[in-house]
This record gives structure tokens, C-alpha cells and sequence, in this order.
């Protein structure tokens, strides 16, 4: 069974010796790197999987991104810059929007993301 | 792998073949649970049956009826005291046209108190009994089959592996002809939009939207509040989930990315099969949210938690999952199914494909985790 516990730092594999396990465009890390799960190809975001200190390489898919702040499992990271009052996409679908200019490797979240629920209901529905 | 089920006379076909006893008023609660603890039956209890608004004793009548309506269900004896709103007798010749089963009933004044009320019950359950015995089970389509979708205790790990892989197998059983009824609606607010887009027809958009716009509505006039001031908790937010949007779309993963037939309103059937919405308010506890599916018709559920749930439904099992390897593995006992490794990488489909195998194999009698266990909960929806 495969696990991101790859032992003594010595065994470490390096990064071409990664295993692609997915259909999803997901790759799977089997060293101790860090990865962030991209829910949609068009997504601007990822989630991070395992607790994440700054600094620290973030594997999604191909894709390798530094953290720039400590982020937490369950909590997003901005894989593109975000420019102020862009939507950030996730599961393909916008579901807020940038306060301010979001760097790659930024800890997404309320400090920096606005909620657009009321901007949505002055959208004319599509039929 | 093919279903099997228990053909009911009406044509449609149960996954289960229970033997219910329920009481018609709360006065007959006790006797109802005695005769379930000494017989091989699912007990139904409640808290209402007389002395209430009118509306509230309509809507218990209807959900006893459901029941005994229930494919699920193979026959039923109603305990009731005698002087209640909802007659056992009445409710029970009622039934003999629309639940055409193995129907009986008991009236605790009649009888002469409980003793000789709980012999009578248990003379007709094991009555009952011989005659479900001889049922057999017979070969039942993907088309025939009807779930629920459910998520409670989420977590972080609920939209990216838990609703995601229930989506898989609902998409799936839409492909082969079932139908799925998604409840508790108030968790699609903010995804209004996304669901309106993926409506059968126009009409089912505009249903939605309106749907959800009165839901907001009366959330404000209930509370003084719109409910994307509460929403997300304190407890999303620390999650890692911002908007009550992300929310909404993590939720409603669960509905797979097939069309959307319609919506239903509480009490009605479904009238045809694919994806339908239920458009009632629910109580909170999980339990409503079962028992909502069982009153609708659903044969089982399928439930999503992050952080874990050991409950059952009396009337339909209830196939838990969670997407968090660590509450798998705590909560072992009360899970049938493990959807984290969707997070680790493995695919979506090939995570879906055995939940979808677990779920035939759960039509077809194996017990869930929730069955073995005993739980029978069930509780009223008002």
C-alpha cells in the first residue's frame, strides 16, 4: 500500500520517481512533499491535503508551488496569480472574489477573498 | 452484478423485507417497542397521533402510511390505543388498496389492556412472518431502484471525497435508469445557479431558482438574518471553507453532474424516475433527513460524513462513507465504506465504481454497518 511516509530521508525518491496513480490529473507525492488537490482543470485554486509550513514545495499534479504562508489541510492555495476582484474558481465555478492581488502560493481564504453570493443574484439566470 | 428484490404486488420491488410495527398514537409506543423486542420486527414510534393541529396529525397519518406503502416493507401491524385522531383500524383498511401487504392492527382499549394487546400483536406478526418467509427474491433493474443522497459531520474532506464519490454513483444509477431524491435543500443556497443550469427543462430551472429565493426569504424572516451572515460556521471557516458558495458547491458534489428532472414537494411521490429535489424543510438531526427519503420512497441512502454518524433508519439502509482516512479508522465500526483515497490520489471513478458495487451488494441483503449494529432510528419530519 502506498502512503507519503517514505521512511529516512535517505530513501528519499526524487521527483521523476514520483508515482502518477490517477486518472484525475492528480499526481501523488510518495516522499514527504506536500500536495494540494486541483478540483477542476480551470480552477485558480488547489487544497491543500497535509498541513503546510511556509516555504515548503506544494506538489499539484505536475505543477510545483512554494507555500508562502503556513496553510492548513483543507484550506486553499492560490496556484495562479489572482488579480483584485478576479473570482477564484474552484470545483470550476467561481465562488468568491479577490480582495486584494493574490500571489501564487498565498493562503486563500476570508482575510482575502470577498463573498460574491449577492453579486449573484443580481445575475440574470440563463435560460 | 445484478439486483435482486422482493416484487410487491403494486409492481414496484423492496431491497428489504420487513416486518414493521408502529404505533398510531404515542400512548401505544411502549407496547408497539415491546412487541419489536420480542419479535423479529422494526419498531415505529412517534410522538403525536391526537390532540394536535390538525395539519401536524395529516402529516403523521401520511408519513404511517408511507411506510406501510414502503417496498421496503413487507408487512405492517398498527398499535393503537382506541380513542386517538389516527385510528388503527381506519388507517389500516385505508391501506388495503394503496399497500396491497399483510396489514393488521390492534387497539390497546379493545383488547383490554397490554398484555393481551402485545399476545394479539405477536399472534399476527409471526402470522405475518410465515407468510414473508415464503418471499423470494426476484431479479430487480438499476431502473427500479430510487436513493437518497445524504451528508452530515462534514468536514474538509467531504467535498473532495465523500459527495464526490457519492456524485460518481449517482451519475451511474442515473445512466442505468434509477432515480436519486436530494433533500435538505438548504445546503444547495449559493448553488442555485449551478443546479438551474443543469435542469432537464426551463421550467425546473426556474423552479429552482424560486425555490431557493423563498428559502433565503423565509430564512430572513424567521431569523432577522440572511443566512450568509452564519454561513460558513466558525467550524467551515477553520476548515478552510470561505464563501457560503464553496460551501454549497461542496454539498451538492453529491448530485453527481446529471440533468435535474424536478422537484417534489413533502408527501408527494416521485412520479417518474431521475433526479429530484425535495422541496421541505427538514429538522436538523440526520435522522429527519433519513426518515425524509423513507417517507419519499427511497430504498437506502447513501451518507457522506467527515467526522462520523452510527445512525440507521428503520426502513432503509443506510450505506455510510466518510473521506477521511483518520475517522475511518476511528469509527471503523460505524462505516461501511472508505472514501479517502480519492485524496491520495486515486481516481474519482475507480473510488465510485466500488461504492457502486458495495451499494448492489447492500441491495441485495448484505447488512450495513448501521443494520448489524441494530440502529432502527427513525423520527417524524414536521
Amino acid at each position: 500500500m502506498l502512503t507519503s511516509d517514505s521512511g529516512s530521508s535517505n530513501d528519499r525518491l526524487s521527483e521523476t520517481e514520483r508515482i502518477d496513480l490517477c486518472s484525475e490529473g492528480i499526481r501523488l507525492s510518495i516522499n514527504d512533499k506536500k500536495i494540494a488537490i486541483k478540483m477542476d482543470s480551470i480552477d485558480n485554486v488547489a487544497v491543500i491535503i497535509d498541513d503546510t509550513q511556509k516555504g515548503e514545495n506544494v506538489f499539484v499534479g505536475e505543477l510545483k508551488i512554494i507555500a508562502k504562508k503556513n496553510i492548513k489541510r483543507g484550506h486553499k492555495i492560490a496556484i495562479m496569480p489572482i488579480i483584485k476582484g478576479k473570482y477564484i474558481i474552484k470545483y470550476g465555478v467561481p465562488i468568491g472574489k479577490a480582495k486584494n492581488d493574490i500571489l501564487i502560493g498565498c493562503h486563500v481564504h476570508d482575510h482575502n477573498v470577498s463573498d460574491i453570493i449577492n453579486e449573484m443574484d443580481h445575475m440574470e439566470f440563463d435560460d | 452484478m445484478e439486483m435482486m428484490g422482493y416484487l410487491r404486488r403494486n409492481g414496484k420491488k423492496g431491497i428489504r423485507n420487513l416486518l414493521v410495527v408502529a404505533s398510531t398514537v404515542a400512548c401505544s409506543n411502549s407496547v408497539a417497542r415491546r412487541v419489536a423486542q420480542i419479535t423479529d420486527t422494526v419498531v415505529i414510534n412517534h410522538e403525536s397521533g391526537c390532540m394536535d393541529p390538525t395539519e401536524k396529525i395529516n402529516r403523521t397519518r401520511l408519513i404511517l402510511k408511507r411506510i406501510a406503502e414502503h417496498p421496503n416493507v413487507g408487512a405492517i401491524v398498527f398499535i393503537g390505543l382506541g380513542c386517538e385522531n389516527i385510528d388503527a383500524e381506519e388507517i389500516a383498511k385505508e391501506l388495503e388498496v394503496t399497500a396491497d401487504k399483510p396489514i393488521g392492527w390492534v387497539r390497546i382499549q379493545d383488547e383490554g389492556g397490554t398484555t393481551k394487546t402485545i399476545e394479539k400483536a405477536v399472534d399476527i406478526v409471526n402470522k405475518f412472518e410465515t407468510i414473508l418467509d415464503t418471499q423470494k427474491r426476484v431479479p430487480m433493474d438499476p431502473s427500479e431502484l430510487c436513493i437518497g443522497v445524504q451528508c452530515g459531520g462534514s468536514d474538509w474532506t467531504s467535498a473532495l471525497a465523500g459527495n464526490t464519490s457519492i456524485g460518481y454513483v449517482v451519475d451511474k444509477l442515473i445512466d442505468n435508469g434509477g432515480t436519486v431524491l436530494y433533500g435538505r435543500i438548504e445546503g444547495i443556497i449559493g448553488s442555485e445557479r449551478v443546479l438551474a443550469s443543469r435542469s432537464a427543462c426551463p421550467e425546473v430551472g426556474k423552479s429552482i431558482m424560486e425555490m431557493v429565493m423563498r428559502l433565503k426569504e423565509d430564512f430572513y424572516l424567521e431569523n432577522g438574518q440572511y443566512i450568509e451572515d452564519i454561513n460558513p460556521t466558525p467550524g467551515n471557516k477553520a476548515g478552510g471553507i470561505t464563501t457560503l458558495l464553496e460551501k454549497s458547491v461542496g454539498n451538492i458534489k453529491k448530485s453527481g453532474t446529471c440533468p435535474i428532472t424536478g422537484i417534489i414537494r413533502f408527501g408527494e411521490q416521485i412520479p417518474d424516475r431521475g433526479m429530484w429535489f425535495l422541496d421541505a424543510k427538514i429538522p436538523g438531526p440526520d435522522i429527519y433527513g433519513l426518515s425524509a427519503y423513507a417517507i419519499h420512497g427511497c430504498h437506502l441512502t447513501i451518507f457522506s460524513s467527515g467526522l462520523g454518524n452510527p445512525i440507521g433508519c428503520a426502513i432503509i439502509p443506510a450505506l455510510k462513507l466518510t473521506g477521511n482516512a483518520e475517522t475511518f479508522q476511528k469509527l471503523e465500526e460505524n462505516f461501511d465504506f472508505d472514501a479517502s483515497p480519492i485524496i491520495r490520489g486515486v481516481s474519482i471513478e475507480k473510488v465510485g465504481v466500488d461504492l457502486y458495487n458495495l451499494m448492489i451488494k447492500i441491495v441485495n441483503g448484505q447488512l450495513t454497518r448501521a443494520e448489524l449494529l441494530d440502529f432502527q432510528e427513525f423520527g417524524f419530519p414536521y
